[in-house]
């Protein structure tokens, strides 16, 4: 048993080698290259994006064995009712929003903000149909 | 011992600096870190642009208006039922005592 055991383990170390090196690849995207575009320029105008970055990841893995009572006396005494198993998994998500342009030209610098007129709206709707409901208990 | 900044880090980073014909625009930005050991978490949100034009350096702030307007409804949704309700007991308790 402790030698499938052990062999069990030794497998799941570069996996989990692995996914250690990426957790730890998330965190080197917390550079400003990350959040601004590259220039495009247009004539005389250059223009930049920039945009807000979220992310998350996580991975989970673990592995057991056990003994059980065996078919016969003879498999008992042989130790072979036994099993061993592992497993992992990992899940992880990425959002970017832009959030304004910066605008280059000969005459200066300018800041425009990009207003997501729909995530508006759906905050909007959302607190009302909450504030309704709200209102409702209160008259109950 | 761990401490809590080995988990969370917030920090103000700026960017390689990028040149154009008239000025030199370093961007600045603000990252929220969250280890797990087995996971993290980053947010990570541009705040300024530093725009430099021979010996001047201006600093540009960027605004999220998108934020600001959720933030302000979401606020406004839990200010305006407590107003109403402050109200509505004030008027019912007036009318009790007339």
């Amino acid at each position: 048993m402790s030698e499938n055991f052990n062999k069990l383990i030794v497998e799941s170390v570069p996996d989990q080698k692995a996914a250690n090196e990426l957790i730890s690849r998330l965190f080197d995207v917390t550079r400003p290259d990350a959040v601004f575009s590259q220039p495009v320029t247009v004539g005389d105008h250059t223009i930049i994006t920039a945009s807000e970055y979220t992310a998350g990841m996580g991975v989970g893995y673990g592995g057991g064995g056990g003994t059980g009572p065996g078919v016969d006396e003879e498999a008992n005494k042989a130790n072979e009712a036994s099993g061993f198993g592992g497993g992992g998994g990992g899940g992880g998500t990425t959002m970017a929003r832009p959030v304004a342009t910066i605008i280059v030209s000969p005459s200066g610098v300018r800041v425009e903000p990009i207003v997501d007129v729909t995530k508006i709206a759906i905050t909007m709707f959302t607190a009302l149909g909450a504030m309704a409901m709200a209102l409702r208990k209160m008259k109950a | 011992m761990a401490n809590l900044t080995d988990f969370i880090e917030w920090k103000t980073v700026q960017g390689t600096a990028v040149s154009t014909p008239h000025h030199t625009l370093i961007p600045e930005s603000q990252a929220l870190i969250i280890r797990f050991p087995y996971g993290g978490f980053v947010w990570q949100r541009p705040t300024a642009v530093l725009v430099q034009k021979g010996e001047q350096t201006q600093r540009h702030p960027i605004t999220d208006v998108t934020r600001l307007a959720t933030w302000s409804v979401l606020a406004a949704s839990l200010l305006l039922p407590l107003l109403l309700r402050l109200i509505l007991n004030k008027s019912t308790e007036n009318l009790i005592t007339e």
